[in-house]
C-alpha cells in the first residue's frame, strides 16, 4: 500500500483503532505494529498516539496501566460501550462511502447526464 | 523484541520525553495529563526500542513539538490572566513588605551607628534601590525609600510566567508544525 493518502488515513484511524480495540486490550505501540502489519505502513506513531489520547478524551476509549518489566508501565485501552456505537456508526458510514465510490467508480449505475447541460443549468 | 535497552538508550528516550513535555506545557496541557502523556511516550518508545532501536524509535514518532499539537488538538489553549494577576499582585504585596522589613533594619543598623553625615544605599533584591538615612540626633531622622524598578519587575515576570500569555498566540504557531503521518 505505497503512497496512501494521509488525510483518508487519518479519516478511518479512529474506526480502525476502536475496531481493533473492540474485544482485545492493546498499547499504542503495539497497535502502530499491528495496523503496519496489516497494510497501513504510512502510519506512524506520531499519528496514532494523538488519535488515541483523542479517543480517549471523548469517551470512546478506557485504559489503565499495566506493570511493565522493561520501563513505565504501559498504557492500554480498550473499547467503551460509547466507542462500539461510534464504531457502529463510523462502519455504516464507511460502508456508504465504500458503496457510492464503487458505484462511481464503475460507472454502471450513474444516471445518464442531461442531454443539454446548458439547457438545464439556465431553467 | 530483541534489542537491549541500555541506560543510554533509556537517557535518549527520557529526553525526548522531557521535550515533548515541554511542548504539552507550551499548549496549556495541565499537569497531570502531561505526566501521564510522557509516561506513556516513555513506555511506547521502549518497546520501540527493543524491537528496532532507540534511534529509529525515537526517529518514527516524528517531531515531538507535531506529536504535542496534535495530542491537544481538540483542547482549548488559555492564558490564566486572573491566576496571573492575582499571582502577580501577591508578589508584589510581599515584595512590599519584604522592602519595608530591610529598610527598618537598614534604618535602625545606621541610627545604631549614630552617623554624623547621611547615610545611603541599596537593598537586595531592589537592584537600583536606595534608601538614605539622616539621623538628626535629638530632633529624629529623615528616612527616603526609593524601591527602584525591581518592585514591579519582580511581579510583572511572576504575573508572565503563571499566566503564560504565549498560550494565547499558540494556535496561531501550533499549525505550522505539520504532523508526519
Amino acid at each position: 500500500m505505497a503512497n496512501q493518502d494521509t488525510q483518508l488515513l487519518k479519516g478511518i484511524l479512529s474506526m480502525l483503532l476502536l475496531q481493533i480495540l473492540r474485544d482485545d486490550k492493546d498499547y499504542g505501540y503495539s497497535l502502530v505494529v499491528r495496523l503496519q502489519s496489516a497494510g497501513f505502513i504510512g502510519l506512524t506513531e506520531g499519528t496514532v498516539y494523538p488519535a488515541l489520547s483523542r479517543l480517549e478524551a471523548k469517551g470512546w476509549l478506557e485504559s489503565h496501566l499495566v506493570p511493565s518489566e522493561s520501563g513505565p508501565a504501559r498504557k492500554y485501552y480498550r473499547s467503551t460501550l460509547a466507542g462500539s456505537d461510534e464504531l457502529a456508526r463510523a462502519t455504516s458510514a464507511w460502508r456508504s462511502v465504500v458503496e457510492n465510490v464503487d458505484r462511481v467508480m464503475t460507472d454502471s449505475e450513474l444516471p445518464p447526464p442531461p442531454s443539454d447541460p446548458r439547457k438545464k443549468l439556465t431553467s | 523484541m530483541n534489542q537491549i535497552v541500555n541506560l543510554i538508550d533509556k537517557l535518549r528516550v527520557r529526553l525526548a520525553a522531557a521535550r515533548y513535555d515541554v511542548w504539552l506545557d507550551l499548549r496549556g496541557v495541565p499537569r497531570k495529563t502531561r505526566r501521564d502523556l510522557r509516561t506513556e511516550l516513555r513506555s511506547n518508545l521502549i518497546a520501540a526500542a527493543q524491537a528496532g532501536g532507540t534511534g529509529e524509535a525515537i526517529k518514527q514518532v516524528g517531531s515531538l513539538r507535531s506529536l504535542a499539537a496534535e495530542t491537544t488538538r481538540d483542547g482549548q489553549l488559555r492564558s490564566r490572566w486572573s491566576a496571573g494577576a492575582t499571582a502577580g499582585a501577591v508578589a508584589f504585596a510581599a515584595l512590599l513588605a519584604y522592602l519595608f522589613a530591610a529598610s527598618l533594619y537598614y534604618v535602625e543598623g545606621v541610627l545604631d551607628a549614630a552617623p554624623a553625615e547621611p547615610v545611603s544605599g541599596g537593598l537586595f533584591p531592589f537592584v537600583g534601590s536606595n534608601v538614605t538615612v539622616n539621623d538628626q540626633g535629638p530632633a529624629g531622622f529623615d528616612v527616603t525609600v526609593q524601591p527602584g524598578p525591581m518592585l514591579l519587575i519582580l511581579p510583572l515576570v511572576v504575573f508572565i510566567l503563571v499566566a503564560k500569555p504565549w498560550r494565547t498566540t499558540w494556535p496561531v504557531l501550533a499549525t505550522r508544525a505539520t504532523p508526519r503521518t
